[in-house]
């Protein structure tokens, strides 16, 4: 998958590099302030209080 | 081994694949008789053999003919110097008992003439290749999902939870000035107490300085994971507000969404926890921790563990997860009221430095 991505960008080596670099940045921003944040509020977590069972 | 490498280093010449492979084609057309019926010719500063004048060229050490510039698989001469090394090898392998002997490849006699140059096909996507990548970027995200939850998040809500008691801390501050109260003071007599508020409604700020120099969080009234703990403290509704004789119960997270109680297992005897209110500051002393099921609400109490107590004394209760990261038994830590600052006299000696830090953070 990664080494057909890598046969499919354009340019020499370091055009490709550039590419993903660029797309690896974009992603981890997507993951941090969008993915992850919503991901968050579907765990269930943080039982901290004492009740009664 | 030397055919990645050499397949691996060259990635940059043959990225016209279309080119590459019609040039190799041609490659092959030169036979072994053309080439050797000519006089060769050294390309120079190379090993490289090549017909005058042309771009074919004598892999070295073979009798394969290619076009300078394309990869060629290496295939070694019958009793040539590769195939003799390979051969000694399979049969060192073989006398050892290694069953994956190295493979002899055939000479190029035996596929016929022009056959020797045999680009080896690109590996193609197969299912369980890519199955096997996207399996392996789904755990590293996953990864990244816990590192974020306890490093980014972490510091990102708890900078929000801390913004927003300076906030609050401001709009408590009549103005009254920022100078700290003295060490001794009159004695300010019993504390106030307030009314409980709706549901959600901040009730306070919570300022423990054994859990960092600028710790501060609100207190909202209400336990619920949302609209309360994931903002910061929450007050259990059924217990006492602060000041009041009884039990003023506040539970928080310890890992997760600021994680404010992180490092609540850390308070030693006599740490001061302050709650701060908009009539001032009261003061309660850490004395005791106490590890019970979550099912314990007898900590509760007004007199904690003791249901059919009188209460008479100041309890503040603080409960949390433990251990860190699980929820399988909540950690308690009780204090005692020691004194209240009026808002008028000044903030605590103690916690004088934050409060000045907040109202200029506050103000700027």
């Amino acid at each position: 998958m990664y080494g057909a991505l890598w046969r499919v960008l354009p340019g020499p080596w370091w055009v490709r590099v550039l590419i993903l670099v660029v797309a690896v940045a974009a992603i981890l921003y997507a993951l941090t302030f969008w993915v992850f944040p919503f991901v968050n509020t579907l765990i269930p977590q943080g039982d901290v209080t004492v009740e009664g069972g | 081994m030397s055919d990645d490498l050499e397949r691996l280093f060259n990635f940059g010449a043959d990225d016209d694949s279309e080119n590459a492979a019609r040039r190799e084609s041609e490659a092959v057309a030169p036979t072994a008789d053309t080439v050797a019926g000519s006089a060769l010719e050294r390309v120079p500063g190379t090993e490289v053999e090549r017909l005058p004048g042309s771009d074919v060229a004598r892999v070295p050490g073979t009798e394969v003919d290619a076009l300078i510039g394309t990869s060629v698989e290496r295939v070694p001469v019958e009793g040539g110097r590769v195939a003799r090394r390979l051969a000694e090898k399979a049969e060192l392998e073989a006398q050892k008992g290694n069953k994956r002997a190295p493979r002899v490849p055939k000479a190029p006699q035996e596929l016929g003439e022009g056959a020797a140059v045999a680009a080896k096909p690109r590996p193609k996507l197969s299912v369980v290749g890519v199955l096997g990548e996207l399996l392996i970027t789904a755990g590293v995200v996953v990864l990244m999902f816990l590192g974020w939850q306890i490093w980014i998040n972490d510091k990102i809500v708890g900078n929000e939870q801390q913004h927003q008691a300076a906030e609050v801390s401001q709009e408590w501050d009549k103005g009254e000035g920022l100078a700290p109260a003295p060490v001794d003071r009159p004695d300010p007599g019993p504390p106030p107490t307030m009314a409980a508020p709706g549901n959600a409604e901040v009730i306070a700020n919570v300022i423990i300085p054994r859990l960092g120099a600028d710790w501060v969080r609100t207190l909202r009234q209400g336990i619920g994971v949302h609209d309360v703990l994931n903002q910061g403290l929450g007050h259990y509704p059924d217990t006492q507000m602060p000041g009041e004789v009884g039990n003023f119960a506040i539970a928080g997270h310890r890992t997760g969404w600021g994680a404010p109680l992180e490092g609540i297992v850390n308070l030693e005897v006599g740490d001061s926890i302050y709650i701060e209110t908009p009539d001032g500051w009261y003061r309660y002393v850490y004395r005791s921790h106490e590890f019970v099921m979550p099912t314990g609400v007898e900590v509760l109490e007004a007199v904690p563990q003791l249901p059919d107590g009188t209460p008479t004394d100041r309890i503040i209760t603080i409960t949390s997860c433990n251990p860190p990261l699980t929820a399988a038994e909540r950690i308690i830590s009780y204090g005692v009221y020691d004194t209240w600052y009026p808002r008028a006299g000044g903030p605590p000696p103690e916690i004088a430095g934050l409060v000045q830090a907040q109202a200029a953070a506050a103000a700027g």
